[in-house]
């Protein structure tokens, strides 16, 4: 398969990297990527992947467009209102790039459907508006060996790992265990600023584009925090736990289970401030 | 100087960015050593593309007039940049 005219053109800014060329065009084009969530952090990541001309994006959502989601959920206009989001989602990324086929799954992620869904896929990128669906996304991707970048914000922060499985720590080996809801504050209580979203979802393509590639070194081993306030990131190096229930040399969690239904506002414990959601 | 090529392209026509991108992927299929020729129209690409590329490692082997309103550049592919991925 050689890139026509107008392939050239679109993709030209990127082509001319090395780490791209005709080559990785093709790699791309071949590649399937999986966005947890067309909120938030899916819909920069998802435009971005779609503009790069990753060949197949599917997004996963469950709801529909709300005027409320428009701040910081750029995949979505105010006529959209009422649409379920992969509609509108799939919509957008087509006028952007028609070349990419997008799979619209308009379902609530499930420990049932979670292996199916996302089998076919080469990466997963999970911004999803929830922790237990954060953890059956991490289990899943462990249990099909699935490279998974994780992305969370909230308020004016934003954090962001890259889990190779059973090779780098895995989301459950950093935060072993989901608050308890009493923990947490209601779901509809948490602030959020938009670029923060945008922050961290472009980060969260960029790692997807370089696995595809084969280019550069992933975050993974590492968790990249963002604090807008200071407009400053840091790395926290983490490590596989060779006791994590999922990707642990013994693992507790050989089948994906439904976890009880939280949600997670900023709260007292500083490793888990930063765990948080995006489409609430 | 004259120096014979292993591909040519002729790109006479093809404004920049266009001009380089294509220079860049004719280089990409070529193996390391191998020189390239392109044709490209008098104007910023005669500065452009020899320096684009000389930035990379590439080897600059020619910028000279060709016809009327182009120039001719030879680029021979620096054999040390590994081919990606
Ligand atoms: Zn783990």
């Amino acid at each position: 398969m050689s890139l026509s005219e107008s392939q050239i053109e679109r993709y030209g800014r990127q082509l001319i990297l090395p780490e791209v060329g005709a080559q990785g065009q093709q790699r791309l084009a071949q590649a399937k990527v999986l966005v947890i969530g067309a909120g938030g952090l899916g819909s920069p990541a998802a435009l971005y992947l779609a503009a790069a001309g990753v060949g197949t994006l599917g997004l996963v959502d469950r709801e529909a467009v709300e005027l409320s989601n428009l701040h910081r959920q750029i995949l979505h206009t105010t006529r959209d209102i009422g649409q379920p989001k992969t509609a509108s989602a799939a919509a957008r990324l087509t006028s952007l790039n028609p070349e990419v086929a997008v799979h619209a799954l308009q379902t609530a992620l499930s420990a049932e459907n979670a292996a199916g869904l996302l089998a076919p896929y080469d990466a997963i990128l999970d911004g999803a508006d929830n922790l237990p669906t954060r953890y059956l996304v991490n289990d899943a991707c462990v249990l099909l060996d699935k490279p998974l970048v994780h992305g969370g914000i909230v308020g004016f922060d934003g954090q962001l790992m890259t889990i190779l499985p059973r090779r780098s720590a895995c989301f459950r080996c950093v935060f072993p265990e989901p608050p308890s809801p009493g923990e947490i504050p209601s779901c509809q209580q948490a602030g959020v600023l938009g670029p923060v979203a945008g922050v961290i979802g472009a980060l969260m393509a960029q790692e997807a584009l370089k696995l595809l590639l084969g280019a550069g070194e992933p975050l993974a081993g590492r968790l990249l925090t963002f604090h807008g306030r200071r407009s400053a990131f840091r790395e926290v190096p983490v490590r596989r736990d060779p006791g994590c229930a999922v990707c642990g040399d013994a693992p507790a969690i050989r089948t994906l289970q439904a976890l009880e239904p939280v949600c997670y506002e900023k709260g007292s414990d500083p490793s888990r401030t930063m765990v948080s959601t995006d489409g609430v | 100087m004259t120096m014979r090529a292993d591909v040519h392209l002729d790109l006479r026509g093809v404004r920049c960015p266009l001009n380089y991108i294509k220079t860049r992927l004719a280089l990409e299929a070529l193996a390391g050593g191998q020189a390239l020729e392109v044709i490209v129209d008098d104007g910023d690409a005669v500065r452009g593309i020899p320096a684009g590329l000389g930035d990379e490692g590439h080897e600059i082997l020619a910028t000279e007039p060709a016809d009327p309103g182009h120039h001719r550049i030879v680029i021979r592919k620096n054999a040390g940049i590994p081919s990606f991925p």
